[in-house]
């Protein structure tokens, strides 16, 4: 019979995963939808339930960590969730300067045409 | 167990290991596809163009109920695997019917909401937003569609060819699979539909 890595799983590591991660969601629906929380209170929340579940999953249901030494599964992975960080938090850090530096408000463009035009 | 059979036993665990990682690593990569469009999502979200927000486009109970049938599907892809371990045929196949009919049901609900929003004058043409949208969710929705086929492919196979070892490796394969799309969903989720609720 196999005993290779990922078939470490149990009945309970299951049902223990899935009913956290109904929990979560949940959560993470009712302060959404009934507005408990609001604003970047909400946004912390919600990225903090999200990690919660995606480390539930992790462990539940793809059993990560649990192989024999030399972890090459866990090591790919944390490597990936490093280059994960890298590109979806540097476009949006490179996009926001962009954005702040190329389109000036309103006020910087009266500004700068009053001091070209010595207005 | 005699020794041949042992080192033998051995061997095909080592090579089990070496493909599963293998799969294990193309599943990291992906993630790096996935990395490339939640970047391009999330700068584009605010991009409207004047049409409409993701606040007034999503109905979120319908969206809930995507998310619960997802999540139930990764559940019962991984009660499949623990029958698969215990050669116990009747119930792998029906679990993994069941995971088949809950991944339909998502895809199908997917494209229903991706019918209204086009036929209602929203397609990935009308704004940054909802490029970066239809690419996000298509790109995982299209995952889903392989998924379900490679069920189809593969598990008739255990009619065929019962709990071979190859059969037993495809199987743990298609479950990592599933419970990797499961989890790229948490974030669609939370990012698109419940951040597109507040901001």
């Amino acid at each position: 019979m196999s005993q290779s890595t990922h078939q470490s799983g149990s009945l309970v590591s299951y049902t223990v995963g899935f009913v956290l991660s109904v929990a979560i969601t949940l959560a993470a629906y009712v302060a959404t939808v009934n507005k408990i929380f609001t604003g970047w209170s909400l946004v912390i929340l919600l990225v903090f339930l999200a990690v919660t579940q995606l480390l539930v999953q992790l462990i539940c249901f793809l059993h990560i960590g649990r192989e024999a030494k030399p972890r090459w599964n866990l090591m790919a992975f944390l490597f990936m969730a490093l280059m994960f960080g890298v590109i979806a938090i540097g476009s949006l850090w490179i996009m926001h300067n962009m954005n702040y530096r190329m389109v000036p408000k309103g006020v910087e463009v009266n500004n700068y045409l009053s001091n070209q035009d010595g207005l | 167990m005699s020794q041949q059979n042992e080192v033998a036993g051995i061997a095909e665990r080592a090579a089990d290991d070496k493909t599963l990682f293998g799969f294990w690593a193309y599943l990291m990569t992906d993630c790096m596809v996935f990395a490339s469009l939640f970047a391009t999502y999330s700068v584009l979200h605010n991009n409207t163009a004047g049409g409409p927000s993701g606040q007034d486009l999503f109905s979120m109970p319908y969206v809930m109920v995507e998310t619960m049938l997802l999540l139930t599907s990764s559940f019962t892809v991984g009660l499949a695997i623990l029958a698969a371990r215990n050669h116990n045929r009747n119930t792998v196949i029906f679990w993994f019917a069941l995971t088949f009919l809950l991944g339909t049901a998502f895809l199908t609900l997917e494209l229903t909401e991706f019918s209204r929003l086009v036929v209602e004058g929203n397609s990935w043409r009308r704004s940054g937003f909802l490029s970066g949208y239809f690419t996000l969710v298509g790109t995982h929705g299209l995952h889903i569609l392989i998924g379900l086929i490679w069920m189809l492919t593969t598990v008739p196979r255990l009619l065929t060819d019962g709990f071979s070892r190859v059969n037993l490796r495809r199987l743990t394969m298609l479950s990592l699979f599933w419970h990797f799309l499961d989890i790229v969903w948490i974030f669609i989720f939370t990012i698109v539909y419940l951040m597109g609720n507040i901001v």
